[in-house]
């Protein structure tokens, strides 16, 4: 084995190898505890987009310039963040949200969802997203609408957003 | 060098009593803690669960419960003061529709607005299975009202919060 890949593997256990290794240890404890949180996808909420056991990490810097936008995936917490919410923005404050036999209308113009595949025939009245609020729904629109959890979340909810 | 392995080994007995004292006498947080993992372990129900096991359990959870709990729902414009004692028939004919069903708590955050008084922020993950085999699982934020009686936090009342409003 060459020297390099010997010292590389096997290396000496001294006072600069032990404050390289908490280095790196504070290093990703930081990164992973706050900055890119890893979670697992838990639920067909958002299928296809985002599958039932997959694996992802919860940009936290995602939306720290620039708020949530329409079609933007985000995770919304709940009382902490070991178990988040997965949805998609719809709609911002102000706009007028409503689904027509499975089509979403967003301020009385229809909108285009590639990422939704055979919606189920959801009707639901118009409302207005409250102000500091946005309109999420999961992608899986297969399902009756009462037994998909969507609606308008305060902003200050949205923690982050799926890295990819 | 004598007197000061003696500082010593007063340092680690001293640290030693600490830690022993937080472990054998834990604190509020910790008992309010305990009395959600009581809840817990009471309502889940296991797939071959003998029905005289699931009774008592259904009836030890009102022990959790003050005289009268007052449960909220804004989602499903439910809001309703419960008498404890009405609590172990409701918990069963819940129960009976499910043939297996775990609760879990998460993320707990435990506020002490006064003396005797606990308000709890907390995730609820319900998982499991109904007699038709269908898999259900609901995730819900809660706040919860504890009241310290008789030395035992007690549940004095629930709020299901919508964090999505239809």
């Amino acid at each position: 084995m060459p020297i390099q890949w010997k010292t590389f593997f096997f290396p000496e256990i001294n006072r600069a190898f032990i404050f390289r290794l908490l280095a790196v240890a504070l290093s990703a404890a930081v990164l992973f505890g706050f900055v890119l949180i890893p979670f697992r996808i838990q639920g067909h909420s958002m299928a296809p987009t985002y599958q039932d056991g997959g694996f992802n990490f919860c940009n936290r810097l995602r939306f720290v310039f620039n708020g949530p936008q329409q079609h933007d995936v985000v995770a919304i917490r709940l009382a902490g963040q070991r178990i988040m919410l997965l949805k998609r923005v719809v709609a911002l404050e102000g706009d007028v949200v409503e689904f027509q036999t499975g089509r979403l209308f967003v301020n009385s113009r229809p909108v285009e969802e590639p990422y939704v595949h055979d919606p189920f025939a959801w009707n639901l009245p118009p409302r207005t997203v409250a102000r500091g609020h946005v309109y999420v729904v999961g992608d899986n629109r297969r399902v009756p609408m009462h037994i998909h959890q969507f609606g308008q979340t305060a902003i200050d909810r949205i923690i982050g957003g799926p890295l990819w | 060098m004598v007197a000061d392995k003696k500082w010593m080994l007063a340092a680690v007995a001293l640290a030693i009593g600490i830690l022993l004292f937080f472990i054998l006498s834990p604190g509020d947080a910790a008992r309010i803690k305990k009395q959600f993992e009581f809840l817990a372990t009471n309502i889940a129900k296991t797939p071959n669960e003998n029905k005289l096991i699931g009774a008592a359990n259904a009836k030890r959870i009102r022990s959790a419960f003050a005289e009268t709990i007052t449960i909220h729902a804004p989602a499903y414009d439910y809001a309703r003061d419960l008498a404890a004692s009405e609590l172990p028939a409701l918990v069963l004919s819940a129960r009976a529709s499910y043939a297996e069903l775990a609760l879990t708590f998460y993320d707990f955050s435990i506020d002490f607005p006064q003396e005797g008084l606990a308000d709890v922020r907390v995730t609820s993950r319900v998982r499991g299975r109904l007699l038709s085999g269908e898999a259900i699982e609901d995730i819900q934020e809660l706040h919860c009202r504890l009241r310290e009686i008789d030395d035992t936090w007690q549940f004095a009342a629930i709020e299901i919060v919508e964090v999505l409003e239809q």
